[in-house]
């Protein structure tokens, strides 16, 4: 075992040519405390190996103590920038688990607050791209359009970032009028909002040199490296939980799934995956618009039985579209009240594997951006 | 594909014997034996098609069943017949080994490195089976039922007194 902690099979020494360079664990733009151990050879990159677990909490282990309810709050930390999604998928999984339905207000209301949720993690991912190619005023832009849906959010549920709404049998608080108006408004100022993201920075040519057949993956390695959501469907394959496994009420919604065709470079470049995102916010928006119209009367919860007790033996699994790909949650039942076991599947940390095969033969900014535009958040590795 | 067909083609190529189907269970699932585990993925994935490796985990039965076991859950999914399949294993708990699937799908290298870190099952032929979530000198694998929590990790206490006991002090 090499000091750097990582075996020595990994590295082929030639005395004084490679250069070994820690990014991380405390690197801006490895987004959370992810390190790459990179071999460098001048500018460019031999070999990368990510080291994970700097925030590794046991959440799996956590939800062996809790009661099902009990472990709702936790799901929130597993990724900060979209606790909605965790948060419904923990509650579906449940709700599989001990055969409970949310009524259709609540279903509806889910969406919403996911929608928002991942049109505001996909700003914080343009945003934090645009930075890491060395273009500081788009964060700015997109962190502002993000602070009117933490807003929106907190009005719904009291939290900006970890919302604990969704539970299980439903949500915790229902929706005003006055904020239904909040959101529609903030959506017309939106759309608007994109095309100016789209003038300021995607079709910028420094940024689009910066992107465009940087990174490239095939879809067989996408494929074999388990890379979902907008990372999964820039490579060409189409495919999205909401429509092709679907769950809650997208089967009522009318919206289109984006696949990357490689509209300006090579399908499953950096730049491929950044422009998915920007289109699948203005799908959010639609699904958002279709929500608000159709949304019923009704109960926010439905009805819960005081002691969740699944019964013994029993196991789920349940996928969810989440703003970085498919989601699963798969949790084992002992008949008491606490779940068996629990396991959490998560993008990122698929996103994160194909890093050592990818970058290697890359130049070590290109690392940055396409390490970026993977969209990995260093809590949803390490769980 | 659903369910039954997968079952078997399965039966057709391993045998009654080598395999159990329950299709009562919420998500409907094939147990099989360890030794044609990796056959038959490198059957599913090629012949079937299954080329999504949704979810590779464990669950330690130490409490749930008398056996004390652990077992292998593997999540399927294809792409292109838009279909799930769900593959169990038992291991048992005094040596638990089982080849690996890393060289089928290349996802499962990381999965299996966290089952390996966390529950302390053994992947044959892994290229790289190292600990990925707790630092190499950790000792114990804690998803395991009978893991105690030491007093000091690192030198550092894990317990701490009761505040509101103190404060009565």
């Amino acid at each position: 075992m090499a000091d750097h902690g990582i075996p020595e099979k990994l590295i082929e020494h030639e005395e004084g040519r490679y250069l070994t360079l820690n990014m991380g664990p405390h690197h801006p733009s490895t987004h959370g405390v992810i390190r790459l151990i990179l071999e460098l050879d001048g500018e460019i990159v031999k070999s990368a190996v990510p080291d994970i677990g700097y925030l590794h909490r046991g959440l799996e282990k956590i939800a062996e103590k809790c009661t099902y309810a009990g472990y709702q709050p936790y799901t929130d930390r597993i990724d900060y920038l979209a606790a909605m999604f965790c948060n419904q998928a923990y509650a579906m999984a449940v709700e599989k688990l001990a055969g409970i339905a949310a009524p259709p207000r609540a279903e509806y209301l889910r969406v919403i607050a996911c929608e928002l949720n991942r049109i505001a993690s996909h700003l914080v991912y343009i945003g934090s791209l645009t930075m890491d190619c060395g273009a500081y005023t788009p964060f700015l832009h997109a962190i502002r359009e993000r602070e009117k849906i933490n807003d929106l959010l907190e009005e719904l549920c009291g939290a900006r970032l970890t919302f604990n709404y969704v539970r299980i049998g439903g949500v915790s608080f229902d929706i005003t009028d006055e904020l239904i108006g909040k959101i529609r408004r903030f959506l017309d100022a939106f759309e608007s909002m994109v095309r100016e993201i789209d003038q300021l920075i995607s079709f910028n040519e420094i940024f689009m040199r910066r992107c465009v057949n940087v990174g490239v993956i095939s879809r067989e390695d996408a494929l074999s490296y388990g890379l979902v959501g907008p990372n999964l469907r820039a490579c060409g394959v189409d495919f999205d939980v909401r429509r092709d496994a679907p769950y809650s009420i997208y089967p009522e919604l009318d919206f289109k799934i984006c696949v990357g065709t490689g509209r300006y470079g090579r399908a499953g470049d950096t730049f491929e995956r950044y422009y998915l995102r920007i289109l699948e916010m203005l799908e959010s928006v639609k699904i958002l618009r279709q929500c608000l119209d159709k949304l019923p009367q009704g109960d926010i919860s439905g009805n819960l039985p005081k002691k969740i007790k699944p019964e013994k033996g029993a196991d789920a699994y349940v996928r969810v579209e989440s703003s970085r790909g498919d989601l699963g949650v798969y949790i084992v039942s002992d008949g008491t009240e606490n779940p068996y076991r629990l396991h959490m599947r998560t993008g990122s940390f698929n996103a994160l594997s194909i890093m050592h095969h990818t970058a290697p033969g890359m130049m070590i900014a290109d690392v940055v951006a396409f390490f970026a535009s993977m969209d990995v958040i260093a809590p949803e590795t390490d769980r | 594909m659903n369910f039954e067909t997968i079952a078997e083609n399965l039966k057709e190529k391993f045998g009654e014997q080598a395999l159990s189907v329950n299709p009562a269970a919420k998500d409907p699932y094939i147990v099989i034996q360890p030794q044609s585990l990796k056959q038959a993925m490198s059957y599913l994935r090629n012949d079937l098609k299954f080329d999504f490796l949704m979810s590779l985990t464990a669950v330690d039965l130490k409490g749930l069943e008398e056996s004390g076991n652990f077992r292998m859950v593997y999540h399927l999914y294809s792409y292109e017949n838009r279909s799930a399949a769900v593959l169990k294993t038992e291991l048992p708990r005094d040596n638990p080994e089982i080849e690996t699937v890393s060289d089928i799908w290349a996802t499962a290298n990381w999965h299996e490195r966290e089952v390996f870190d966390l529950f302390g099952i053994r992947f044959n032929g892994h290229p790289d089976l190292r600990r990925i979530m707790l630092p190499d000198e950790w000792e114990g694998h804690p998803l395991r039922k009978d893991f105690v929590e030491k007093e000091f990790t690192f030198g550092i206490s894990t317990v701490r007194e009761n505040l509101i006991d103190t404060l009565k002090k």
